[in-house]
């Protein structure tokens, strides 16, 4: 009796130390299977990238509203590609180029010294040759009925890149020019792939080409052999003449 | 006395096991680049669906409206670097500054990711995509000693767009 006395008091004894313990446990396990629960989500909702998200149409795999949701909107970064910047932390007024000033005198000064400098340094100069062009803004024409193209200097910050655009019938089908849009590649002897096509783009060959409307756009190119990513913006615009403008607003490390 | 002794041995014997157990059994999530790179508890969406390009543009517009004003860096999200120095310097900003967006272009969806309610909250899940736009601007205000004044420029703005999801 009494042995059996002293073995009950010893296990609740263990079991009020280890309560705490248990506890923990247990709520850890919760908190894990929920985690679980939100990852294996309802694959057959079927998500596509067939149309845009607004309120009425039902071509995206998402739920859609009858009516355009309200949106809210949230400024991560702003990326200065030429002039004023209105969200510079330091001066949201006198700044150009991100270069900032103390009044509006000096800014006047500044910008009407003739500099050309973009915000992410180089003079904006172009190229005609293989040795490429400055980083920074740059804006190339081509000749009549030609391509314009464009390599970024490489070197221990910067990475060897070309651009085509331009619509040449004797070359490759993909810088052809197709149903009025330009085409924008990267040159497959170059390691890299664009990851995130342009908006509106029509694929020609995966990874490599696209044909774009004139316009603006970003797209986001990848270096396969080190992971790393650049977004670039850049407009492509056509002369009535079939002459192709190709500028590079900016070219961003992410 | 040896009773006594023994219920002691024991009593220091479970609640070692216990420390040892709970250090043994703890759950350690194992980070990943695609999860670290979202908000904790996001799900990632299988396929980017492009945000209403004019929903967009109207929202943008709207934020500049609140530039020059109170509520200029409400719209600056937790990520927006140096937004506390930002709202120091919009004091300096003249008081009759305004700021016109002249166009807006390249809106692209460049990311996107789900946000679930919290556990427990009737709030819906929420669509969060990351979108570039291209917008020119213009400042005007009139300085003392320089007279009228127009100072432009163009930027892409990186920005977080929130939308409700239907249940």
């Amino acid at each position: 009796m009494k042995k059996l006395l002293f073995l009950s008091l010893n296990l609740a004894l263990g079991l009020c130390l280890m309560a705490p313990a248990l506890a923990a446990e247990l709520e850890s396990v919760a908190k894990a299977a929920a985690v679980i629960t939100v990852k294996a989500g309802p694959a057959s909702r079927g998500e596509d990238d067939s149309g845009a998200l607004p309120g009425g149409g039902g071509a995206s795999g998402l739920s859609a509203s009858p009516a355009p949701a309200k949106i809210e909107i949230k400024i991560n970064q702003v990326i200065n590609q030429k002039g004023n910047n209105p969200f510079n932390p330091v001066q949201p007024v006198y700044n150009t180029d991100g270069q900032t000033f103390d009044n509006a005198e000096e800014l006047a000064q500044a910008s009407g010294s003739g500099s050309s400098s973009g915000s992410n340094g180089g003079s904006g100069s172009t190229d005609s040759g293989s040795g490429g062009v400055s980083f920074g803004p740059s804006s190339r024409t081509s000749i009549q009925n030609g391509g314009v193209e464009f390599w970024l200097k490489p070197d221990t910050n910067q990475y060897a890149l070309t651009s085509w655009s331009g619509f040449q019938p004797a070359f490759d089908n993909w810088v052809s020019f197709v149903a009025g849009r330009i085409n924008v590649q990267t040159a497959p002897a170059i390691d890299f792939r664009i990851v995130v096509q342009p908006s509106g783009a029509v694929v020609v060959n995966p990874g490599i080409s696209w044909h774009v409307a004139p316009g603006t756009h970003t797209m986001t190119i990848q270096e396969q052999s080190t992971g790393r990513q650049w977004r670039i913006n850049f407009t492509n615009a056509r002369s009535a003449d079939d002459r192709i403008t190709l500028t590079i607003h900016s070219v961003n490390r992410l | 006395m040896k009773y006594l002794r023994l219920a002691f041995f024991l009593i220091t014997i479970f609640s070692l096991s216990t420390a040892i157990a709970a250090e043994f059994r703890a759950f350690r999530k194992i980070a990943t680049p695609a999860a670290s790179a979202r908000p904790e508890g996001a799900r990632a969406v299988e396929a980017i669906v492009p945000v209403d390009k004019q929903a967009v543009e109207a929202a943008i517009r709207e934020v500049f409206t609140s530039w020059n004003s109170p509520g200029m860096t409400g719209s600056l999200s937790g990520n927006f670097y140096d937004a506390g120095r930002l709202g120091n310097s919009a004091q300096s900003i003249p008081k009759d500054a305004r700021i016109d967006v002249l166009s807006v272009s390249g809106i692209q969806t460049i990311g996107q990711y789900i946000q679930p309610p919290e556990t427990g909250s009737n709030d819906p899940a929420m669509l969060v995509s990351e979108v570039s736009i291209t917008v020119r601007t213009q400042i005007v205000y009139n300085d003392l000693d320089q007279g009228y004044q127009r100072i432009e420029g163009t930027n892409e703005y990186i920005v977080e767009v929130s939308r409700e999801m239907s249940r």
